[in-house]
């Protein structure tokens, strides 16, 4: 290998690297679901409030899953179903339908957003 | 363009389909959406590299739009065709940068324009721009499925060449 391409090797493992450190380090927490429908706010859910699980449909194809401290995708019609493979919902890992545009945003407590500065530093 | 180039840039377009269309039933190993392997764009690649950018953006144009009739979901163009096109101009000006021996690294920068682009338009389509946290997710993903899918076009390439003059 070269010089050129042995620069570029060393960039794309620091960008790996930095990623590998924003997975470890970034907040995962969180305390309020965001259901996005169509690029609106759909419902906000105050998940330390719930004392008992319970479904909620979100549009038309999808339902969601709200339980004490948690939320996921229950159940959606369309095809490929990644909504619900993805498990719960964190700050990092929204859970996305894109077929049916929905997407569910995890929200931590307000000074929890400064931890934005993290992802710039991988970024 | 001539019968011959014409048979290949169509053989080198329905394989870019199909493996477009057999990786969308391999399982996910991460519950991601954008986070796929992009075997297809080993002929993207292939293509680029054997015949230049413009045939190439021919066959990468053909397996978008067919590929996107195949899946069979309207909106899934949107995201590979901003990808594609994003990908695409990446790796069009990288090769003349970096040359035949870097296939791997204008590979691994293309596939994380590709997923850049995805995002932009996943943002752009659901209206919230908190998706922005899936990035470093998708960057990460990008470098690793551009790095494997880079290194096998860079060891078809010589092969495919020496096939197609063998004759």
């Amino acid at each position: 290998m070269n010089r050129s391409g042995k620069i570029i090797a060393a960039v794309l493992a620091a960008l790996l690297l930095g990623c590998g450190a924003f997975f470890i380090f970034a907040p995962r927490g969180g305390t309020t679901a965001l259901i996005y429908l169509d690029g609106e706010l759909y419902k906000k859910v105050e998940l330390s409030a719930v004392t008992e699980s319970y479904t909620l449909p979100v549009g038309e194809g999808n339902v969601a899953l709200v339980e004490p401290g948690r939320i996921s995708m229950h159940s959606a019609d369309c095809p490929d179903k990644l909504c619900v493979k993805q498990g719960y919902a964190t700050v990092l890992q929204p859970v996305v339908c894109l077929p049916n545009r929905v997407t569910i945003i995890m929200e931590g407590p307000a000074d929890d957003d400064v931890d934005i500065v993290i992802g710039g530093g991988a970024a | 363009m001539n019968v011959k180039k014409l048979c290949t840039l169509a053989l080198l377009t329905a394989a870019a389909l199909v493996l477009f269309v057999a990786e969308a039933r391999i399982p996910p190993v991460i519950a991601v959406p954008g986070v796929k392997l992009g075997l297809s764009n080993i002929i993207v690649l292939l293509t680029m590299y054997l015949y230049g950018r413009r045939e190439g953006a021919i066959v990468m144009g053909l397996k978008i739009v067919l590929g996107s009739i195949f899946a069979g979901q309207l909106i899934s163009f949107f995201y590979s065709a901003a990808g594609g096109v994003l990908c695409f101009a990446v790796m069009a000006l990288l090769k003349g940068v970096l040359g035949e021996k870097q296939i791997w690294a204008t590979s691994a920068f293309g596939a994380v324009a590709h997923n850049i682009g995805q995002l932009i338009v996943a943002i752009a389509i659901l209206g919230t721009e908190k998706l922005v946290w899936y990035f470093p997710v998708l960057l990460a993903s990008g470098i690793i499925t551009g790095l494997f899918t880079g290194v096998c076009c860079q060891v078809a390439l010589p092969r495919i060449r020496k096939a197609m003059n063998g004759r």
